[in-house]
């Protein structure tokens, strides 16, 4: 029995610790304020790092990392806030691609060349994964299928070149890889919560060659969506150490009354409080990361349940880090609201607390 | 960061496993099931931790050269996931828990050589004389005095909140032995027989209907000079270490996983106002699955601090953290286990033990009959050991630096 890290996750924490620390709000602001919402050298400085490489698996050209290795790194860009979107535009769909081994278009992705993004979510399907809008028809060749419908929430859409886009084939679980160039592709931006842009993607009879489709079920699809949630959960972890590192700091240096407001004993007890949600966010993750995947059902539907579990402690972090920062708390001008925002959006990817729960339930 | 087991860990476990078969009876278990408290009565308690001394297994967790096994932590905990399940009976957490390893730490030769094996044995029944009537989280303000004369202490004063004082044949105190500035500084730990003219026990019934803890009042008591456990003025450092002891590498959580199982179980009986049965209540799964989490969750805060531990880390004030998460928890579940037997979660008979035989006959089961003496008893795990509120304290002063 052990938790300490290895020390090439130590290796890899202190790696994105270097990259992500100099960001500051100002830069952050500055990052976001360009047409994409973000500075693609940062994705080239990425891939450099080994960052996207360690998803694929090594006779794909990655590393081969373990999901304890990739966790590292997600806890790492949450303490530190990071604005790049490598959950959601490189392990998500660098891990679909490794599952599928679409080698040709893997190392475009893991040199970091080229942006991927997962166009899964439905206007009417609320948490749903399995597609019912977005149907797949067989093209006007035999070697093509044409695909018409609407999709939500594509996170890091406005950077892809490529879009990963889930559909129903009569009924068949498909994942087609598609240019973010093709005919018939619309798309329109909007900005989320942690200022990064996504999309909604139409597609009008946009017709792709078959071999768009990748070689991927719809329980695969599911385990990588629960591999994704545990990482998901740890940078929530990571977001949630950080708004309580800069909350105790912050209530020290406050005075009112004559005094530090972290004299308050309610302020105290209430800062507890947080310390030991985060204790055990920390406890579940481990657990999560050291749970033997007997079936994949079982082990994915744990995962759910740990990320409800975090997410739920995650979201009272950074309520009481706004709370215990006064008016401050509530100014776009500190770090703590930024932490806020994006586990917002961490914590109802691929459903919110109460949808996971309910995933959980038929194993807990 | 691994979790696995050696081939070592599973032979072990098929041992312990084995030794429960054997040994752990039904008789026991039915004890263990329908106590409300978490101490059961010493006819069951004793008799369990017979077996386990002749097993060689009771004092596992203390130092080797006092009779501990040198477990590593995951054997350690492997025997407390197995006891849990098991249901078996917890042996008296005063004795072998809190004196034990003090007197490992802090004892003369000679106390060692004397109180030890007895505790081991089971000979010697335990008390914790600590809180006084106007002593509870302010503990060092405490005033029952001993005084030396003529190489004895005479002790005058009262002791509250005294678990199970009614069965013990000793008590540890704490006592003041000098009035200073500093009130920490005049505390002297000191060990007294409990048979004596100068010492009365008072029986303090919970709202539980439950006789476990007591008032004891010393009027000139004595007890000899040999009988203190380190120097005078020193009590307070001792403590403090006994109190780190209580709640360092605690194994709370299988306990509380079998308890939230059975909850489980339970509910697939219970009839829910629609005809069906409560294992459908949609509001009753979310919130078993919410619990269970939680409960999950502090495995493995308490594997981490086992590990810690192992690795030559003290565990320290974090301790404070398993003890809060735990009592919440605790809590919680038996509030859910309570409201889940509807009206017949409201018998609360005041017979004891509830598994004699002339004990009133439950209705609706037996695990229905404990559960509000359960849910009442249990409202003092987040004031006992150091109240919610100290834990915090504690936590914010030592941890986040408040």
């Amino acid at each position: 029995m052990n938790f300490d890290l290895s020390e090439t996750q130590k290796l890899f924490h202190s790696t994105v610790e270097r990259f992500t620390r100099d960001v500051d709000v100002a830069a952050r602001e500055k990052i976001r304020s360009t047409e994409h919402a973000y500075d693609t050298n940062r994705w080239s400085e990425l891939a450099e790092l080994g960052l996207l490489a360690i998803v694929a698996n090594e006779d794909q050209g990655g590393l081969g990392g373990s999901l304890i290795d990739m966790s590292t790194i997600a806890e790492g860009l949450g303490s530190n806030n990071a604005l790049d979107p490598w959950l959601e535009n490189g392990a998500l769909p660098i891990r679909l691609l490794s599952k599928a081994n679409k080698t040709d278009i893997l190392d475009s992705l893991i040199d970091g060349t080229k942006i991927a993004a997962l166009a899964f979510a439905e206007p009417n399907s609320r948490y749903n994964l399995f597609p019912n809008e977005m149907l797949a028809t067989a093209g006007h060749g035999a070697e093509t299928v044409v695909l018409n419908g609407e999709k939500r929430f594509v996170m890091g859409g406005a950077l892809a070149d490529y879009l990963l886009v889930t559909a129903s084939d009569n009924g068949v679980f498909g994942i087609y890889c598609i240019p973010s160039d093709s005919q018939g592709l619309e798309t329109h931006r909007y900005q989320l919560s942690d200022g990064s842009l996504a999309t909604v993607v139409s597609l009008n009879q946009t017709e792709v060659p078959a071999s768009s489709k990748l070689a991927i079920t719809f329980e695969q699809f599911k385990e990588v969506v629960a591999e994704t949630c545990v990482l998901c959960s740890a940078e929530m972890l990571g977001l949630s150490q950080l708004l309580l590192n800069d909350t105790v700091s912050y209530v020290k240096e406050r005075e009112q009354f004559g005094v530090s407001i972290g004299s308050f004993q309610s302020i105290q007890h209430g800062l507890v409080d947080c310390f030991s949600e985060l204790e055990q966010m920390r406890s579940m993750l481990y657990r999560t990361l050291l749970l033997e995947k007997d079936t994949t059902a079982d082990w994915s539907a744990n995962v759910l349940g740990a990320k409800s579990f975090i997410a739920d402690g995650a979201n009272f972090i950074a309520r009481n880090a706004v709370q215990y920062h006064g008016a401050m708390g509530i100014t776009d001008e500190v770090t703590i609201g930024h932490a806020m925002k994006r586990i917002l959006i961490l914590s109802r990817m691929f459903g919110d607390a109460q949808d996971n729960l309910n995933n959980y339930l038929e194993v807990a | 960061m691994d979790m696995n087991y050696s081939e070592a860990d599973l032979a072990f476990r098929e041992e312990v496993r084995s030794f429960l078969k054997d040994k752990l009876t039904d008789r026991l278990k039915t004890g263990v099931e329908r106590t409300p408290g978490v101490f059961v009565e010493p006819d069951i308690g004793l008799e369990w931790h017979q077996i386990l001394h002749e097993q060689g297994w009771i004092s596992h967790r203390w130092p080797v050269e006092f009779g501990g096994k040198g477990w590593t932590p995951m054997q350690t905990y492997i025997l407390e996931k197995e006891f849990a399940i098991a249901n078996a009976p917890r042996p008296a957490p005063i004795s072998l828990g809190l004196i034990g390893p003090v007197l490992c730490r802090y004892g003369t030769p000679e106390q060692q050589a004397k109180f030890l094996p007895r505790i081991r044995s089971g000979e010697d029944f335990w008390a914790q004389g600590y809180s006084e009537p106007s002593s509870g989280s302010d503990l060092a303000s405490l005033s029952m005095s001993a005084e030396l004369i003529d190489g004895k202490y005479i002790l005058n004063g009262s002791k509250i909140w005294t678990t199970h004082a009614q069965h013990a044949n000793w008590i540890f105190c704490l006592v003041r032995t000098q009035v200073s500035e500093k009130k920490q500084a005049g505390i002297t730990f000191l060990l007294v027989p409990m048979d004596q003219a100068g010492i009365e026990v008072t029986p303090i019934v919970s709202m539980s209907g439950d006789h476990e803890v007591n008032q004891v009042f010393f009027d000139n008591a004595q007890t000899r000079l040999e009988n203190r456990v380190g120097e005078e003025g020193q009590g307070w450092e001792i403590a403090k270490f006994l109190l780190q002891n209580e709640r360092g590498g605690s194994c709370f959580a299988p306990r509380m996983l079998v308890s939230i199982d059975s909850l489980e179980k339970a509910a697939n009986n219970i009839a829910n106002s629609d005809g069906s049965t409560m294992n459908n209540d949609g509001d009753f799964k979310r919130r078993l699955a919410k619990l269970k989490l939680r409960a999950l969750a502090l495995e493995f805060t308490e594997l981490r601090i086992q590990a810690d531990i192992a690795n030559g880390r003290p565990a320290g004030p974090i301790t404070s953290l398993t003890k809060l998460v735990y009592s919440n928890l605790s809590q919680d579940v038996q509030t859910l286990r309570n409201e889940l037997y509807g009206y017949d979660g409201l018998q609360l008979p005041y017979d004891r033990p509830l598994y004699a035989d002339d004990a009133p006959q439950a209705v609706g089961g037996a695990a229905a009959q404990v559960s509000l003496a359960s849910f009442l008893n249990g409202r003092a795990s987040t004031i006992y050991g150091g109240s919610n509120e100290v834990q915090k304290n504690i936590i914010a002063k030592r941890i986040l630096g408040l």
